[in-house]
Order: C-alpha cells, then sequence, then structure tokens
C-alpha cells in the first residue's frame, strides 16, 4: 500500500480514529500492529510471514541473549538468519545471474525471486536490535506484540527510517495516542513530504525515465538537465516519504528521527553522509563501520575500513555493478576528503564554503547517474553524452525546471532563516497553525495544489525497490 | 461558545478563500468545458459554444471554442472548403489556437489563394470509427465544397467497431463523462479534482499483444475496412467531396538515438490498401515525421509539462499535418 493511495488514506483515516478511540494502551497497539500487517500484506499477504519469523527471530534472540549475556552462538543465529533471508531473496538473482555469465551458462531455467517491499528495512531494524541486545546497549523485550510492532510500525516500515530499537521501544511504554496539535502537525508534515513526493519526484520521473532510456536521443543540454532532475527527484521522492512517514507517526502521538537535512547543501561528502538518509548511514556507521575499526587502527584501515563500509552500503540498495560503482565512488570520495581534511583544515570562508558546496553537489550528482542507469552501458552512454557535448532532442521540462527553482528558493530560505547557534543551515518545513485564519488557508491552498498537481500515473517510491 | 463559533466561521472562511484561490488557478492550469450532445450529430458531442478552455496539464493553451461548441476561433461566414474531422489530436486544446493543424492550414490556404475557410470539428474521443459513421450528417451540416480530412492515429481497430461504423451502429459517447452535476463539471476546481479522482482511482486496461496478426483475421479486416471506406466514398462523391485520410504515428525514440514509428505494420499495409481499393487519398505521416526527427530532432507528440514523444500532437506536429495537407490539396487543385 503506497502512502499516496486512496486505501492508505481510508486505513490511515481508521488507525488514526481507532486510536483515538481506544481506551488502552494495549488495545491501541494491537490495532496499529494490525493496522501495520494490513498496510504491509496490501502488497503481497505471503510476505506478512516473513517479516512475521523474522521478528520472532530477533525476538527470541533478544531473549536468548538476556538469559546468556555476551552469547556468541544466539548473536551468530540472530544475524545469520536476517542476513540469510535477505541474501536469498535480493541477491540470489544477482549472484545467478553473474555466475552463469561469468560461465556462459543459461540463467533461463533459474528461480526467479520476488523481492518483498522493504526488507532491507526491517532487516536492517531486526538486526539492529539483536546486535544492540548482544552489546546490552537496549533493554529486552517480553512483549512479542510490541516487539513486532517495533519491526512493522507502518509508517516507517517500508522505506524508513530505520528506527533503533532503543530508540522506539520505550515509546512503546508510554501513554502515546494522538492530539490536537500532534495530529496538526503531523499533517503539515505529511503534506509537505505529498507535495515533494506527488507532485514534483513523480512529474519528473517520465522526463528522467526517456532521457535514461535513450540518453542518445536528446541533446547534451537535456541530458545534463535530467542528471540535475534525478537528483532532485530521488531527494524529493526519498525525502518526501520520510517526511510522510514521521508525519503519520506524529499524528500517531510516535517520534520517528530526521531522515534528511538539506543534503545538498553539504560542503563535503563526510558531510553529506551526515545529511542523507541520516538513519541509514548511522545505522552503518554503529553496525559495520565501527565494529570494523573505525578510525582506531591506523590510516590505511580506516580507508579501507570507509571502503568496505560504502561499499556495502551501496550493495544494500540493490544487487548489481551500479550499485557497488556508486558506493565504491563515495568510498573513495570519503577517504579523499579524510586525506584532504587532515593535510588542510578547513578555514570558514564564504567563496571556499560555496565553492566546495558546489563540487560536492556535482560528484553527487554524476554518482547519481551509475545509481540510476542501472546498467554499465547505459551509464556510459549518458557520461558520453554529457561531457562530449552533442546535439539531440532539446527538452527543457518544465516541472524539472519549476523544481530546482522550487529548491533552490527554499534553500536560500534555510540558509537566511534556519541557521542553529553554530551557524549549521538545517531544513525543517514550516508549520502552518491549523485554527488561526492564515494557517488554516494556507494548509487549505497547499493541500489543493497538492491534490491539484499530483501525478495520478503509476509511480512507486523509489526506496520501496531497495 | 461565543469565540468557538468565530473560530469556525474564520476556518471556514479560510477553507473558502482557498478554495476560490484553487478555483482560479485550475481556470487556467485544467479547465475542459463539458460536453454537449450535437442535436444534428456531425459528431457525437460538442464543447459548451463560446466556452473559455484552458489547459496547462499537457502544454499550455487557452482558447474560446466558436458559438458551435469547436475549437476555431470563428464560425467562418463563407463557405467550408475543407472540413477536418478527428480526435482530441484534431481538436488540439494542447496548443494555441492559431498553430493547430486546422488554423495552419487555412493560412497556408489563405496565402495560396485558395477560397474558402477550413473548418474543424474534431472533438476528444472520436475516433477514426465514430468519424466516419458520423460522415453522412457532418456533410449535411457543414456542406465542405472541397475535402473532408479525417485524421486517425491508429491504424489498428477492432473490426466489430469498423462494421459498427459502417452501419452507423456505434454507441453515442456519453454527455459528460462526470455524474457530477452539470453545474459542478464547468467549476474549474471539481473539474480537476475529478479528473484526478478518474486517474487515481483507474485500473490499467489489459493490453492485447497485436505485434502479429494472422493472415485471416488481418484479410478479414483489410476487407471490413475496404466496406466502411467505399461506403465513405459513396457520400463523399453524393456531397460533391473529396477524402484525405492522414496517419500520424508516435515515434519511439532508440538506442542509438535515432527514431522509428510505432506502428503495426500489418494493419497499416491493410488500411492502406483499403484506401487505395476505395480511391480514397491515404497520407501516411511516418516519413515526414522520421525525416523531421533527422534533420532537427523535431518530435512531432509530446510537451515540455509532459515527457518526450508522448501524447498529443505538439505545435511542431501540427505544423507537418498542415503542411502535408497543403501540399495534398495544392496538387489535386492543381490537376482538376
Amino acid at each position: 500500500m503506497s502512502f499516496v493511495s486512496v486505501a492508505f488514506f481510508v486505513l490511515f483515516a481508521l488507525t488514526l480514529t481507532t486510536q483515538w478511540l481506544l481506551p488502552s494502551r494495549r488495545l491501541r497497539q494491537l490495532a496499529l500492529l494490525a493496522a501495520s500487517y494490513v498496510f504491509y500484506g496490501w502488497w503481497d499477504w505471503r510476505f506478512c510471514f516473513l517479516m512475521l519469523f523474522l521478528t520472532a527471530v530477533a525476538f527470541f534472540t533478544g531473549l536468548r541473549l538476556e538469559k546468556k549475556p555476551g552469547s556468541r552462538p544466539a548473536l551468530a543465529l540472530g544475524v545469520t538468519v536476517p542476513l540469510a533471508v535477505l541474501f536469498f531473496f535480493k541477491y540470489m538473482g544477482f549472484f545467478v545471474d553473474s555466475f552463469c555469465a561469468l560461465f556462459g551458462l543459461n540463467p533461463a531455467g533459474a528461480l526467479r525471486i520476488l523481492l518483498p517491499v522493504g526488507i532491507s528495512f526491517y532487516t536492517f531494524q531486526s538486526l539492529s536490535y539483536t546486535i544492540d541486545a548482544y552489546r546490552g546497549k537496549v533493554a529486552i523485550s517480553h512483549d512479542f506484540c510490541k516487539f513486532a510492532l517495533y519491526i512493522a510500525f507502518f509508517p516507517q516500515l517500508v522505506a524508513g527510517p530505520i528506527v533503533k530499537a532503543a530508540d522506539f521501544l520505550p515509546q512503546l511504554e508510554e501513554d502515546r495516542r494522538p492530539t490536537g496539535a500532534g495530529v496538526a502537525q503531523g499533517m503539515n508534515l505529511f503534506l509537505w513530504g505529498m507535495l515533494k513526493k506527488a507532485v514534483f519526484a513523480d512529474q519528473i520521473s517520465p522526463f528522467v525515465d526517456s532521457v535514461f532510456a535513450t540518453p542518445a536521443a536528446f541533446s547534451s543540454g537535456t541530458v545534463a538537465l535530467a542528471v540535475l532532475a534525478y537528483a532532485i527527484q530521488i531527494y524529493f521522492d526519498f525525502s518526501g516519504y520520510s517526511d510522510m512517514a514521521i508525519g503519520c507517526a506524529i499524528c500517531l502521538g510516535y517520534d520517528l528521527m530526521k531522515n534528511f537535512d538539506l543534503p545538498y547543501l553539504s560542503r563535503n561528502v563526510s558531510e553529506f553522509w551526515k545529511r542523507w538518509h541520516i538513519s541509514l548511514s548511522t545505522w552503518l556507521m554503529e553496525y559495520l563501520y565501527i565494529p570494523l575499526g573505525g578510525n582506531r587502527k591506523g590510516r590505511a584501515r580506516t580507508y579501507l575500513n570507509l571502503m568496505i563500509t560504502m561499499l556495502l552500503g551501496g550493495l544494500w540498495h540493490g544487487a548489481g555493478i551500479n550499485f557497488i560503482l556508486w558506493g565504491g565512488f563515495h568510498g573513495l570520495a570519503l577517504c579523499a576528503h579524510k586525506a584532504w581534511a587532515r593535510k588542510f583544515p578547513a578555514k570558514p570562508c564564504f567563496f571556499r564554503t560555496a565553492a566546495a558546496t558546489l563540487c560536492t553537489f556535482v560528484f553527487v550528482c554524476l554518482c547519481w547517474i551509475p545509481f540510476r542507469a542501472q546498467t554499465f552501458s547505459q551509464t556510459r552512454a549518458v557520461l558520453q553524452k554529457l561531457f562530449c557535448w552533442s546535439g539531440g532532442v532539446v527538452f527543457p521540462h518544465t516541472w524539472s525546471i519549476a523544481a530546482i527553482v522550487l529548491l533552490v528558493l527554499a534553500t536560500l530560505y534555510c540558509v537566511f532563516r534556519n541557521r542553529d547557534a553554530q551557524g549549521r543551515v538545517h531544513g525543517d518545513a514550516p508549520v502552518f497553525r491549523l485554527g488561526s485564519f492564515w494557517g488554516t488557508f494556507a494548509f487549505a491552498l497547499l493541500a489543493g495544489f497538492v491534490l491539484v498537481l499530483m501525478y495520478t500515473g503509476d509511480n512507486p517510491f523509489i526506496y520501496f525497490q531497495f | 461558545m461565543h469565540s468557538r463559533w468565530i473560530r469556525i466561521l474564520k476556518v471556514l472562511g479560510a477553507v473558502f478563500l482557498a478554495l476560490a484561490v484553487l478555483d482560479l488557478f485550475c481556470a487556467w492550469y485544467y479547465n475542459p468545458t463539458s460536453y454537449l450532445r450535437d442535436p444534428d450529430r456531425a459528431t457525437d458531442l460538442i464543447r459548451q459554444p463560446e466556452a473559455f478552455t484552458s489547459r496547462a496539464t499537457e502544454g499550455f493553451a487557452s482558447m474560446r471554442m466558436d458559438a458551435q461548441g469547436y475549437n476555431n476561433a470563428a464560425v467562418p461566414d463563407e463557405d467550408i472548403f475543407v472540413l477536418m474531422m478527428g480526435s482530441s489530436h484534431t481538436e488540439a486544446l494542447n496548443v494555441p489556437q492559431d498553430q493547430n493543424a486546422s488554423a495552419q492550414l487555412q493560412a497556408l490556404l489563405s496565402e495560396a489563394g485558395y477560397p474558402g475557410a477550413v473548418y474543424n470539428i474534431g472533438i476528444s474521443s472520436h475516433t477514426f470509427a465514430r468519424n466516419a459513421a458520423n460522415l453522412p450528417r457532418a456533410l449535411d451540416k457543414f456542406q465542405p465544397t472541397g475535402y473532408v480530412v479525417v485524421e486517425t492515429a491508429d491504424v489498428l481497430m477492432f473490426t466489430a467497431a469498423v462494421h459498427a461504423a459502417r452501419d452507423d451502429g456505434m454507441e453515442l459517447l456519453p454527455e459528460t463523462d462526470s455524474p457530477l452535476p452539470a453545474w459542478l463539471t464547468n467549476r474549474p476546481l471539481a473539474a480537476t479534482l475529478y479528473r484526478q479522482w478518474g486517474n487515481l482511482t483507474s485500473e490499467e486496461e489489459e493490453q492485447i499483444d497485436t505485434s502479429y496478426i494472422p493472415p485471416d483475421i488481418l484479410h478479414r479486416y483489410q476487407q471490413a475496412l475496404t466496406e466502411l471506406f467505399l461506403q465513405m466514398r459513396t457520400e463523399a462523391d453524393a456531397a460533391g467531396v473529396e477524402l484525405i485520410f492522414y496517419y500520424h504515428p508516435h515515434l519511439a525514440l532508440t538506442g542509438d538515438g535515432g527514431a522509428e514509428t510505432m506502428t503495426q505494420r500489418q494493419c497499416l499495409g491493410a488500411f492502406s490498401a483499403a484506401c487505395q481499393e476505395a480511391g480514397i487519398t491515404f497520407l501516411d505521416l511516418s516519413d515526414i515525421f522520421l525525416q523531421a526527427y533527422e534533420a532537427g530532432f523535431t518530435l512531432p507528440h509530446g510537451f515540455v509539462n509532459t515527457s518526450p514523444g508522448t501524447g498529443h500532437l505538439n505545435a511542431d506536429g501540427h505544423a507537418m499535418i498542415a503542411r502535408a495537407l497543403f501540399k495534398t490539396i495544392a496538387e489535386k487543385e492543381a490537376a482538376k
């Protein structure tokens, strides 16, 4: 079930009503759990059993670790099973195809496996719980219903933010329920997310799809616009989803972590990963980079750890050489930045900051090419067109240009208005005060614009496939 | 209690103001005007006469329909020399009124000194078969003196539809495609929201594989087309006009940077052969479109606010059609 669907709005309205009306916390949580499984089962009900299985594995591993703290077999089981499931569903096809290609075999007879939506997200959540339970960093859950709700909580189930048990389970111990102020704030955030996703990201999508399908047919300028448009599309698509997820959670009385913070304003790649998909980069840092040794084992190991983390981060997005390439480029850039920062410590200067921000943005945009193109030959074709200036269909796509203008204006607004005490710029969507005349007017106007301008074709969230 | 009512009134006022602003915006963004039944049935439907219509959902254009409910600057005072029949491509609500094929053909013919008007009666959803069924009534109502041009974006039709057109047995298009009350369908915001709702809840139609048509079915199809075209020819002859059919295929861009037409070749062959058998001029714009693409990467369909090469004819496509039709008509006139 997508957030931008009639079915979702019906489910959400029913859930919100039950959360409002049900008197006991237990009943509210059960209703929320049921809604989460309906939400997930809407795609394919069979995968509910898969999610239930992974939930049970993590839950019982936690109990085992409580009985035998520091038990390595329990940890091994709790980590291996979800990873094996993830490997089977997500990477099996890729490895079989690669194996067949290597040995000249025909992959036609190989098993084709349907990828369960959001498997990477809830697998990572169950892993984080198991590892934290092993480290003794999280209170072991004894209530299967609550734990299942932590894994399946529908606002963040299929595309994050990836929530850590230590952040979410304590919320289930509190008497959380919808409040008027919470619903108003959540609706505001949901609406901004919908504007990003359903209006801009989705309207840009057909143009980007056309250009990436046949880059040779388009002029270099149009290909450059499509690359820029994709950078905006994926940002609006994913951050829009995150905003909607966080907004839904707030409406229901729960808090989820912020997942994006103006990533294209980053001055270097390290900063980019602190602003882009924050929940994933935090996860990778805590559960992969630091356990590998982080920066504690010398310079060479630090670079190696960075590369491993980013390559696996790339692979997390999908089974394909293009994602590995994307992760590899980011890994190399992180290493290069670390080396540079060691030699030339940053000196705050407006022009230097502006140049660094622009260079980082261009680098990130170029890295999106293999990410979007999906095949090596397509990546090469786009790059060829981009760097060997040549003619073709000229297509100044208005939605892409409008999105660029909007992003620039919103960024400028944040640069001048949303600075913290340290001068760091943050991107928080404005919240209209419902109840006041102008607040209600602005909210109704924005809601109307979203409904009128939203793309109504079939366009799933990009991150669902991951 | 009193302040509570004031707050409710404030909120309601704010919502109404927002709705008014949105309605104004939609008057520009998507303002289709509702359909009415054509009492003479030259077409199944007409637009509201003299109504203002605008759309920015695909292309950017706004215009006023003429007094008969068609997309022309005005109902001509003089004789109609060329009558243009067709679908939404011919109706051309996506391009400025002076840039559609009919207006451009009119300009070319006037410049060359041909008397009479070009009159566009293209209406959305009026497929080739539907126009074929309506032809005798259109001839009767508009009494063109020179030519009737019938557009088609597709050369593949169901044989049953061809038979229905021949027997004038096609079910009429509904007057309005919305169950909303008439006064609401004329509110741009309501019409836009209704359109969005329809798109959101519509289910994808099952695609039939038509890449290959068995010879016996193709033969029956061509036979049905020939019967229909012969009948149309007879009707046109009786009215003293000549028929011109034209086909405008969509172009698909290819990986090597080229383009190809998205055409069912067997059906194109059948359509062309049936035209030849009935003695009707058939203008296939495939080569003209491909040449324009090769010369300057011009695509006849698609707009900068949708995606390249898809959807309705754009101004370039209309210009190419107008020039091709002008050339054909000029040659025919010269031969007379």
